[in-house]
C-alpha cells in the first residue's frame, strides 16, 4: 500500500478520534469551532482516500518521493532522530551537546581532531553562554537526576 | 511638541546614548541568533540591569535590543530553516530555499533591508499617530478582531499551493490543533489527553520548529551535502547588495506589508505571527510571480521581514499611549518603564514627551544600525550554507532542541518538536501544505475566542453593528474572489493562446 494512502488513512483516523473527543464536550461553545473544522476535513479526507485508492487499484498510483535505494538512509535518519531524543532524555542538554556531535562525526568517519574538537567546543559554548552567562537551567537528564537525586 | 522632538534627538545622539543603543543592538542581534531565548526572554533577563538608571538611557538600551531581535532571527531562518520566534517562521518559506540555491547572501540582503525599511516605516507611523492613536485603537473590538482572524484564515485559499483539498485539510488540522488546551470561555479541557503541559495549549515555537526545521534536517541528512546545493561558488558582497537592491525595487510591497505589520502590531492581542502571515499572503496574492512563492522568491522574504519589524513599532502605540501591552515583550517594556519610574499611558503624552520621542527615534536608529551590522556580516554568515552536513546536522539538531526547550523550559516541548518534525516531514513528501496548517494554528484560537465574545455580547448580528467589521468582510470577499477571478482569466487567456496556436 502506498505511503500516501497510509498517511491519508492515518489523518482520517486522527480526525475521527478528534470527533469522538469533541462529541464528549459539554456545551455548544466548546464543540462549535472544532466541529466546523472536523466535519469538512473528514469529507475531504474521504475524497482523498477514495482517489488514492482508485489510483492504487488501477495501478496508477503516484510515484513516491521515497525511492527504494534511499530506504536504508531514511531508516538511519529515523534512528538518529530517536537516538538524539533518547540521549537528550537520558543525559540532558549539555551532555547531548557533546555526545551527539561526537557520535555523528564518528559515524561519518570524520577525523579524530574534528570529532573531538567540535563536540568539546559545542559543549563549552552552550555551557558558557546559556548556563553561565544567561543562567538558564537546562534539563539535566534522567541519568543525572537519578544519580544526583 | 517640536521641543520634545528636538529633545529626543539630542538625547539619542549623545555619545552615551549612542553607545548604549549600539550595545543594545549587538546584544539584540546575538539574542535573535541564539535559539530558545527570544525577545521576551532577553528583556526579562536584562530588565534588572536598568534598575535605578536614567530612564532615557535605560529605555534606549531595551528598545534598541528588542527592535533588532527579528533581524537576528532572520539569520537562522534563512541559513538553517530554524525560526527563532513564531513570527520568523514565514521567512523560512522562501529564505531557506534561496539558501539551498546558493543565494543566502541575496536572501539576507533582502531580509535585512526589508527589516530596516519596515522598522523605519513603523517608527515614522508611530511618530505620526501617537498623538491621535486613541480612536484608532479603541475602534477595534471583538467583531473586528474576529474579522481580522477570518481574513487571515481566508489566506489558506491563496497560500495552499498544490492540491486545494490537501491545503484545506492541513488548514483544518491547524485550526483543530489551535483548540488544544483549556477553553478560556467555558473552562472545558480539549484534546489534552490528560497532559498538564497541554492545558495552556500547544506552544507555537516547538510546533513550528518541528514542522519546518526538522524536515530540512532530515533532507540534509539523506542528501549528505551542504545546505547550499550544487556548485560551490564564492559569496560576495555583490550578492548581498543585489538583495538590498531587490528590496528597493519592491519598495511598494515593503510599504504595504509595513502598513499591515504596523496596523496588526497596534491592535493588542493579535500576535506577531499574524502580521507576517498576512503580509506573506498579501504579497503572494498580489505578486505576478505568485507561483514562485515557496521556492525561493525574494518577495517572499521581503514581505514578512518588513511586516515583522513594522509590527514591533506598531505594538508600541497602545503600550505607550494607553499602557495596554499588545504582546509578551510589550508587557516587559511596560514593566521596564515602571522600573525606571515612568508611568506609561496617557500621562506619558504630557509628562514624559521627551522620553516618548527618544523611544521613537531609538526604534528607527536601532533598525538602521541592526541592518548595517547584519549586512556587514551577511557575506561571512552566508558561507555557513557551504559547510558540509556532517558538521551542520548535529549542531542544527542541538539548536532545534534548545529552541523547543527554551519556549517554556519544558522537555516535553522537545518531544513535541520531534513529533511535529515527523508530521512535517510526511506532510512535505505527501504534498500537504505546512503553511496552511500554520495559518490555521495561529488564527484558529483567535477566531473562536472573538466569535464567541461577539456572539455573547452583541448577538448573532454582531457584524452589522460594526462598520469596520463589515469593511473587513468585504475585503475578504474581494480578496477571495480576486484570486479566483485571476485564475479564471489566466485560464481563459491560456485557452485563447492555445486556440491561436492550433
Amino acid at each position: 500500500m502506498p505511503g500516501r494512502l497510509l498517511f491519508d488513512i492515518a489523518l482520517f483516523i486522527t480526525f475521527l478520534l478528534f470527533l469522538i473527543s469533541t462529541l464528549g464536550f459539554r456545551s455548544l461553545n466548546d464543540k462549535l469551532f472544532p466541529l466546523l473544522a472536523i466535519i469538512p476535513a473528514l469529507i475531504l479526507l474521504a475524497c482523498e482516500i477514495g482517489q488514492e485508492f482508485t489510483a492504487y487499484r488501477s495501478g496508477k498510483e503516484t510515484e513516491e518521493k521515497t525511492l527504494p535505494d534511499l530506504k536504508s538512509k531514511y531508516l538511519a535518519v529515523g534512528a538518529w532522530m530517536m537516538l538524539s531524543l533518547g540521549i537528550y532524555w537520558l543525559i540532558g542538554f549539555l551532555g547531548t551537546a557533546m555526545l551527539l556531535p561526537f557520535l555523528y562525526l564518528r559515524y561519518h568517519r570524520e577525523g579524530w581532531p574534528l570529532s573531538i574538537g567540535l563536540p568539546l567546543g559545542s559543549g563549552i559554548f552552550f555551557y558558557a553562554v546559556f548556563s553561565l552567562a544567561l543562567e538558564i537551567r537546562f534539563y539535566q537528564g534522567l541519568l543525572f537526576e537519578t544519580i544526583l537525586g | 511638541m517640536i521641543e520634545a522632538i528636538l529633545q529626543g534627538f539630542v538625547s539619542v545622539f549623545s555619545a552615551k546614548s549612542l553607545l548604549v543603543i549600539l550595545a543594545g543592538v549587538v546584544i539584540g542581534l546575538v539574542v535573535g541568533i541564539l535559539p530558545g531565548l527570544g525577545g521576551s526572554g532577553a528583556l526579562a533577563i536584562l530588565i534588572p540591569l536598568v534598575y535605578g538608571k536614567d530612564p532615557i538611557v535605560a529605555m534606549s538600551f531595551l528598545v534598541a535590543l528588542h527592535a533588532v531581535i527579528y533581524q537576528g532571527g532572520l539569520i537562522t531562518s534563512v541559513l538553517f530553516g530554524i525560526p527563532g520566534e513564531a513570527a520568523s517562521t514565514v521567512t523560512i518559506l522562501d529564505g531557506f530555499p534561496m539558501a539551498k540555491q546558493g543565494k543566502a547572501g541575496r536572501a539576507l540582503g533582502n531580509g535585512f533591508m526589508a527589516s530596516m525599511m519596515g522598522g523605519v516605516f513603523g517608527g515614522l507611523i508611530l511618530a505620526l499617530f501617537l498623538p491621535i492613536a486613541q480612536p484608532i485603537v479603541l475602534a477595534f473590538g471583538s467583531p473586528e478582531y474576529f474579522m481580522l482572524a477570518l481574513m487571515g484564515i481566508s489566506l489558506v485559499a491563496v497560500l495552499g499551493g498544490g492540491s486545494v483539498n490537501k491545503a484545506l485539510i492541513a488548514g483544518l488540522l491547524g485550526l483543530l490543533l489551535s483548540f488544544v488546551g483549556l477553553h478560556q470561555g467555558t473552562g472545558q479541557l480539549r484534546y489534552t489527553m490528560g497532559y498538564l503541559h497541554l492545558f495552556s495549549g500547544l506552544n507555537m515555537i516547538p510546533v513550528f520548529v518541528g514542522l519546518f526545521a526538522l524536515p530540512e534536517v532530515i533532507e540534509l541528512m539523506v542528501e549528505g551535502s551542504s545546505i547550499a546545493r550544487g556548485e560551490k561558488r564564492p559569496i560576495s558582497m555583490a550578492d548581498v547588495w543585489q538583495g538590498c537592491m531587490d528590496t528597493f525595487h519592491h519598495w511598494w510591497l515593503v510599504m504595504r506589508c509595513s502598513a499591515i505589520g504596523t496596523l496588526i502590531g497596534a491592535i493588542p492581542g493579535l500576535g506577531g505571527a499574524v502580521a507576517t502571515w498576512m503580509a506573506y499572503g498579501h504579497a503572494k496574492q498580489t505578486s505576478k510571480r505568485s507561483l514562485e512563492f515557496g521556492m525561493g522568491c525574494e518577495e517572499g522574504v521581503i514581505a514578512p521581514e518588513s511586516a515583522n519589524n513594522a509590527k514591533d513599532c506598531g505594538s508600541y502605540l497602545p503600550t505607550l499611549a494607553f499602557g495596554i501591552p499588545g504582546s509578551g515583550a510589550m508587557v516587559l517594556i511596560l514593566g521596564a518603564l515602571m522600573v525606571v519610574g515612568v508611568e506609561p499611558g496617557p500621562g506619558m503624552m504630557t509628562k514624559h514627551l521627551d522620553l516618548l520621542w527618544t523611544i521613537v527615534i531609538t526604534l528607527i536608529l536601532a533598525n538602521v544600525l541592526g541592518t548595517g551590522i547584519g549586512l556587514l556580516l551577511a557575506r561571512d554568515l552566508a558561507r555557513i550554507t557551504f559547510i558540509r552536513s556532517t558538521i551542520l546536522v548535529p549542531m542544527i539538531i542541538l539548536c532545534i532542541i534548545l529552541g523547543a526547550y527554551g519556549a517554556t523550559n519544558n522537555s516535553l516541548d522537545v518531544v513535541l518538536a520531534f513529533f511535529f518534525g515527523g508530521i512535517g516531514y510526511f506532510m512535505k513528501i505527501f504534498d500537504y501544505s505546512r503553511v496552511t496548517l500554520t495559518i490555521g494554528f495561529v488564527l484558529g484560537d483567535y477566531a473562536e475566542r472573538y466569535f464567541l465574545i461577539s456572539m455573547s455580547g452583541l448577538g448573532p448580528g454582531f457584524l452589522l453593528v460594526s462598520p469596520i467589521a463589515m469593511c473587513l468582510l468585504v475585503v475578504i470577499v474581494i480578496g477571495l474572489a480576486s484570486s479566483r477571478m485571476k485564475k479564471l482569466f489566466k485560464n481563459i487567456a491560456e485557452e485563447r493562446i492555445e486556440r491561436r496556436k492550433d
